[in-house]
């Protein structure tokens, strides 16, 4: 019996022709934009390499994550029992298959006939999957093909924290900074990844022999580092990206369709967009300021709170409890570097410098790796406390979106946290997820919000809340016609439901703030007041001026610095 | 203080929840989790720190998995060991 299997997946279209058994014929097409298209193109092609004739072909089998879209299947089958069925016919002792594709990855137990036993998945989320080392050449300016063996001549293994693949790149462009050699550099990619996998698949058991597929299992960086992970050795059949739609080829007890044909819009690209990338849409502009009429030589304790986030640095001068000096800068390679930057930034012009301060407290993610700081203190705490001295003691909802994390917070009537979370393993709905949706899209960051808000009516969301997937999306939006502030629209609309659902796990309060640098982004702030059903509060202007919200977690560190120094001199 | 350990991602909400202030620091989770993903962590409530149970650091990020085993059964240790109902744990699939 000859029958095709074909493997729709993300990135590419593989087709296998089977005859009694035997693998007769291999295509493998880019999927592009029309999936459907590429699914064609690859089962003629591979009919045509097979030397058969189309009519002998009994069965088109479709696996994959765009199966629905393979429009001459005669049936389906799940990617769990197509990866298992191939397992046990490339290694009959396989009892775990594991299978990384591009955007996904997967593990089945299964028994000698290839019946799945049990399954873990890994979707929609970019880390463990082939996206995640694509992205991390990218960053290290190295081919695939090189990446893996780089990984291997590694003298050093070093951990990588990043568990997304958005902040996995600024990552390793920090390391990159700091003068780590690329080889160790390439296995911590690798070793993060495997650790990853290899965490879902410990999920499942580990039972030999295992299996690994996929088109990541041609990387010999994986292979190794994940041989090292589970230590267990690995059986990886030839051509392993082939090998889902050869078990789909072998699968017996498939779903069939009725016949049918699927049509899909054809949208010419647009050429006049995204074309040339002259500037650089993400930098958001930095700020210094001094308030006038201020004197620090009268001031009784001068102290200062440093916010060195992951993408923005922020240096708060205080006399006696009230701002004074204050500056905001991207953040550096390195902590320490940016929070001398931003401090310096703060003082100048004031007539004061660091000495005269009686007080620093560091607080944000570098906040362990600031010289100047007596005392580091977690940002909850100090973005609950900023949050307080902006807009007063009513505040008991605060929802902080930096750069790469989220936190909610909620305080009680004496300003007393009593509840929060932070969301630092995804980049969806943080600032960062924003900057490379405005870079992609060419809409300078500080108009994201207001561009996204000219629509007159919100499309549907994106599905993908994954940064990386949501971009793929976006792109293919923006193919099929939709405007850029349609896909902003779509975008934010996503990233705002991400936060509220967030601010739910703390519980909402109608006294709610906004703090970070999301916060100026209006087309997210007036889409979770509508989730929420109230609007947040107003900014209050203070001598003709109101404050950055981004600065709230540098104002509290300060304000815990004037604390900590009045409880010191009490001693 | 409640702290919420743990993370929303694409296919779910997983959380562990501790609330510090009625957390007595007594170890029993910590002894009873299968994985030893429990520590105790300085917390600062007004100023003051005092010592409370938490999730390991290493261990936030990955707790979909991690945890996974023990919310296929009916109770989860870490949560019946606590005698001052100090641990909540959320699971929800998309």
């Amino acid at each position: 019996m000859i029958t095709v299997g074909l493997d729709a997946g993300a990135r590419n279209v593989k087709a296998v022709v089977v005859n009694d058994g035997k693998i007769v014929a291999k295509v493998l097409v880019p999927a592009g934009f029309d999936p459907t298209i590429a699914a064609q193109t690859a089962l003629s092609k591979a009919i045509e390499q097979s030397g058969l004739a189309a009519v002998d072909i009994k069965q088109v089998i479709a696996t994959g994550a765009n199966a629905e879209l393979v429009s001459h299947a005669t049936g389906k089958v799940g990617m769990m029992r197509a990866i298992a069925k191939a397992g046990a016919y490339f290694f009959p002792n396989a009892r775990t298959v594991i299978d990384v594709g591009a955007e996904d990855a997967r593990a089945v137990k299964c028994d000698d006939k290839g019946n799945v036993a049990g399954f873990v998945a890994n979707d929609r989320c970019a880390a463990g999957a082939g996206a995640f080392i694509e992205a991390m050449t990218r960053a290290l300016e190295v081919n695939l093909e090189e990446m893996g063996k780089l990984s291997l001549t590694a003298d050093k293994a070093i951990p990588m924290n990043a568990q997304c693949v958005i902040f996995g790149e600024s990552e390793v462009v920090t390391l990159i900074h700091q003068a780590t050699p690329k080889a160790n550099i390439a296995r911590a990619v690798y070793d993060a990844m495997s650790d990853r996998i290899s965490s879902m698949v410990r999920r499942l058991g580990i039972n030999p022999d295992v299996v690994l597929m996929g088109g990541a299992a041609r990387d010999i960086g994986l292979i190794s580092s994940l041989k090292r992970n589970l230590r267990i050795d690995l059986f990886i059949p030839e051509e392993p990206e082939f090998a889902a739609a050869v078990g789909a080829a072998l699968s017996t007890n498939v779903e069939t369709i009725e016949d049918r044909v699927l049509t899909l819009p054809k949208v010419e690209l647009d050429n006049g967009e995204g074309e040339v990338k002259k500037r650089e849409f993400w930098r958001w502009p930095e700020e210094i300021k001094t308030l006038e009429g201020m004197d620090p030589k009268k001031a009784k304790v001068i102290s200062c709170g440093i916010d060195v986030g992951s993408v923005g640095s922020k240096a708060m001068i205080m006399l006696d409890g009230e701002v004074y000096s204050w500056s905001i800068m991207r953040t550096g390679s390195n902590s320490p570097d940016s929070a001398r930057k931003v401090l310096g930034a703060a003082l100048k012009g004031t007539g004061i410098e660091e000495k005269d301060i009686h007080y620093i407290v560091g607080t944000g993610y570098g906040r362990v790796n600031i010289p100047m700081a007596k005392q580091a203190i977690t940002e909850i705490a100090c973005h609950g406390r900023g949050a307080v001295y902006i807009w007063g003691p009513a505040v008991k909802s605060v929802l902080d979106v930096g750069g790469q994390d989220i936190k909610a917070i909620r305080t009680d009537e004496k300003g007393k946290i009593t509840s929060f979370l932070m969301n630092d393993k995804c980049a969806a709905g943080t600032g960062r997820g924003m900057e490379v949706f405005a870079d992609l899209l060419s809409v300078p960051i500080e108009e994201v919000g207001e561009q996204s808000l000219k629509v007159k009516e919100d499309p549907p969301p994106v599905s993908s809340t994954c940064t990386v997937f949501a971009k793929s999306e976006a792109v293919s939006l923006l193919r099929k016609g939709w405007t850029k502030e349609m896909v902003l629209a779509a975008y934010c609309a996503a990233m705002s439901q991400r936060m509220f659902e967030l601010l739910q796990k703390v519980g909402v309060e109608k006294e709610f703030v906004i703090t970070g640098g999301q916060s100026k982004n209006i087309g997210v702030v007036k889409r979770i007041e509508k989730l929420i059903g109230f609007q947040c509060f107003p900014l209050p202007k203070k001598n003709g001026f109101s404050l950055d919200p981004q600065l709230a977690g540098a104002i509290g560190a300060a304000l815990f610095a004037k604390a900590l120094y009045e409880k010191s001199q009490k001693k | 203080m409640i702290t919420h350990f743990g993370y929303t991602d694409g296919s779910g909400k997983y959380y562990i929840s501790i609330d510090a202030e009625k957390c007595n620091a007594c170890s029993a989770c910590i002894e009873k989790c299968p994985q030893k993903i429990l520590t105790l962590d300085t917390v600062m409530i007004d100023l003051d720190f005092k010592q409370a149970a938490a999730v390991l650091e290493s261990e936030r990020k990955k707790i979909k998995y991690t945890c996974g085993p023990c919310h296929e059964g009916k109770e989860i240790p870490c949560v019946r060991a606590c005698e001052k109902g100090a641990i909540v744990a959320t699971w929800q699939k998309l």
